[in-house]
């Protein structure tokens, strides 16, 4: 009777890990741009 | 007297009944002062354009970051329930949008970065957060759809009921917590451990909810107001015969609790009604309903 759904895909450690560096990565680009040009 | 108390109350919230982690979105929160830098360069070498850029692009970051704290709250809140409809508001994905958004901004106003390498910028950040905190619950989950198995159990009316049962309950640790005596507030702490394990019991076999239905709408209601009274009129009503009337009442409610719990578990078709009734009466006749 009784049932779920959940973010399979996202159980893992690898992806948000991932994202989390692409996010760091992406603001000190950006940063690291508008500082210096 | 009603409306004042009423009047009296503080606004509860679902943040106040479910004590969820929080649910922060660090790197969210953090990253985005990497702007901070050349805002103030952009200050002092006194480029509008440039200010006015990651001033919009930090705001942006920031509404994003708070969006995708709510929608991780509201998805814990999603994973925690047996039975429960999905977010209605992609709140995740909306921050994500959101971060990318001022990502796109900054990069387009204040660095020399052309509309390609912006977007894709923007892109990798939408990524980065979709990959680091996941997409938003999609589908309800609960009574699977067959509603001709039993018509009287809609998803939304349990769905519902429950909402509000714990809103009541809420209410309910909110006076509790107002209350001098340490032996009446662990009585309630009881008391509203026993409805919670109630509602439970309703999660995990909606059916119930048609036996539970006194329990969810007299009993938390009668519960709660007499808890609120109390709570506003302790000091006067220390040392005085309502005061022991107070605990004998919170007595009978916790001993109807914990039957309508044993029932509820054992699934038996016992019904409550006449306990309920004596309860009923016990509390006018006791003064404090």
């Amino acid at each position: 009777m009784v049932h779920g759904s959940s973010e399979s895909w996202m159980t893992g450690r690898l992806w948000p890990g991932v994202g989390v560096f692409l996010l760091w990565l992406v603001f000190a680009v950006v940063a690291a741009r508008a500082l210096f040009t | 007297m009603r409306a004042e108390l009423g009047a009296r109350r503080a606004p509860l919230n679902r943040e106040n009944v479910a004590d969820l982690p929080p649910r922060k979105a660090w790197v969210l929160r953090i990253a985005p002062w990497f702007f901070a830098l050349p805002f103030v360069a952009s200050l002092i070498g006194g480029s509008v354009v440039d200010v006015a850029g990651l001033a919009v692009a930090l705001a942006c970051c920031h509404f994003g970051a708070r969006l995708t704290e709510r929608g991780r709250q509201a998805e814990a809140e999603y994973l925690r329930r047996a039975i429960a409809k999905a977010p209605r508001l992609p709140r995740k994905l909306l921050g994500a949008g959101l971060t990318g958004s001022g990502v796109l901004i900054a990069s387009l106003f204040a660095s020399s970065a052309g509309p390609a390498a912006s977007l894709l910028f923007a892109a990798v950040a939408f990524g980065g957060c979709v990959l680091a905190y996941g997409a938003d619950p999609r589908q309800d989950k609960g009574l699977a759809p067959d509603p001709a198995a039993d018509p009287e159990v809609r998803m939304e009316a349990v769905v519902a009921a429950i909402a509000e049962a714990e809103r009541k309950i809420g209410e309910i640790e909110h006076w509790a917590k107002r209350l001098h005596g340490r032996e009446l507030t662990r009585h309630l702490q009881r008391i509203v451990a026993q409805a919670r394990a109630i509602l439970d019991e309703i999660e995990k076999d909606p059916a119930d909810i048609r036996r539970a239905r006194r329990f969810l709408v007299t009993y938390l209601d009668g519960t709660r107001d007499v808890v609120e009274k109390y709570a506003a009129q302790q000091e006067d009503l220390a040392e005085t015969p309502l005061a022991d009337n107070f605990r004998r009442v919170l007595t009978t409610v916790e001993t109807v609790f914990a039957e309508q719990h044993a029932v509820l578990k054992r699934n038996d078709t016992l019904d409550l009604e006449v306990r309920i009734e004596v309860l009923e009466t016990q509390l006018r006749r006791e003064g404090v309903a």
